[in-house]
């Protein structure tokens, strides 16, 4: 009867162990994630370390502001994802009045602001956003993108990393 | 007989010129373009050409250039002169070259009858010609 028992105690400490581990890994878990959904909103600083922001370099921020030199009203550049492209994926530009959506993510630099729908920013997260300058064209590009594979070499169509 | 090819070698004589002249066109978008670039960096021509790169086979090239290449194939258009690199003159024949502008962009667009899908920005394309050669550098 004894070592029955025995193996009973062992059994239940080590199950109890277990479940004990796995509500810490459950709890650990829900905090993380909720710790992310509150991070758009301190992410829209620049000096923010949260490296999933969608950032603007230095020329991009110029060109923004040279744009709104000649406009009216305050314009924000929305950058979206969309299907298409030679690599399954492309990035369109746009000049906006407003964000459209409420849950759209919006980053700031200098005053300059981007903005980015919640479906595509899971595309975007961590990107960079320059405006490139050559002789054949001068346009708002997307020239560092962690999730995506290198696709299409004029930079506006990728795949996404599985 | 004789005067159906006679015919037919006078027209051709007459056509021949007219589609070499026609190898690539510009829209007045793209000739003032063009042409303001000329002025302000005070260079030739602008030289176009491809290159075995992009999702798709080709890319367009636009460079300056002060001389003509021997083989460089001379374009005359609305008052503006491009050289056309001679390896990309197949691929581009028949080409419409046309020149946007709009707040967020300004670029070269070039409208290709040879090209069989593009990227999406228009970038990249594929001819016929092009997939061999593409295989060929990948081999």
């Amino acid at each position: 009867m004894a070592p029955r028992t025995l193996i009973l105690h062992r059994l239940t400490a080590h199950f109890a162990g277990r479940i004990r581990q796995n509500q810490r890994l459950l709890s650990s878990h829900f905090y993380s994630s909720t710790a992310l959904e509150e991070a758009p909103s301190s992410s829209s600083s620049s000096s923010s370390p949260n490296l999933d922001g969608v950032y603007m370099t230095d020329t991009c921020v110029q060109k923004m502001k040279q744009l709104q030199a000649s406009e009216a009203q305050e314009k924000l550049l929305r950058l979206s994802v969309e299907t298409g492209g030679c690599s399954g994926f492309q990035y369109v530009f746009d000049l906006v009045d407003d964000k459209t959506n409420p849950d759209d993510r919006v980053f700031e630099k200098e005053g300059v602001k981007l903005v980015v729908d919640n479906i595509s920013y899971d595309f975007l997260k961590g990107a960079t956003v320059d405006y490139v300058e050559e002789l054949i064209r001068s346009a708002f590009q997307v020239t560092e993108n962690p999730s995506a594979v290198q696709g299409c070499s004029c930079k506006s169509s990728f795949m996404v990393k599985l | 007989m004789m005067m159906a090819s006679q015919f037919l070698a006078a027209a051709a004589e007459r056509i021949a010129p007219a589609a070499r002249r026609q190898a690539v066109i510009l829209t007045d978008a793209a000739a003032s373009r063009v042409r303001q670039l000329l002025e302000q960096r005070q260079r030739s021509y602008l030289k176009l050409g491809v290159k075995s790169r992009g999702c798709n086979g080709l890319s367009y090239t636009l460079n300056y250039a002060d001389d003509k290449g021997r083989f460089d194939e001379l374009i005359e258009d609305k008052g503006v002169k491009i050289l056309i690199d001679p390896k990309a003159l197949m691929h581009v024949i028949g080409t419409k070259m046309d020149f946007v502008d709009d707040k967020l962009r300004s670029e070269f667009v070039f409208i290709n009858p040879n090209s069989k899908g593009q990227c999406g920005c228009g970038e990249s394309f594929m001819t016929t010609s092009s997939s061999g050669a593409t295989k060929q550098s990948a081999g």
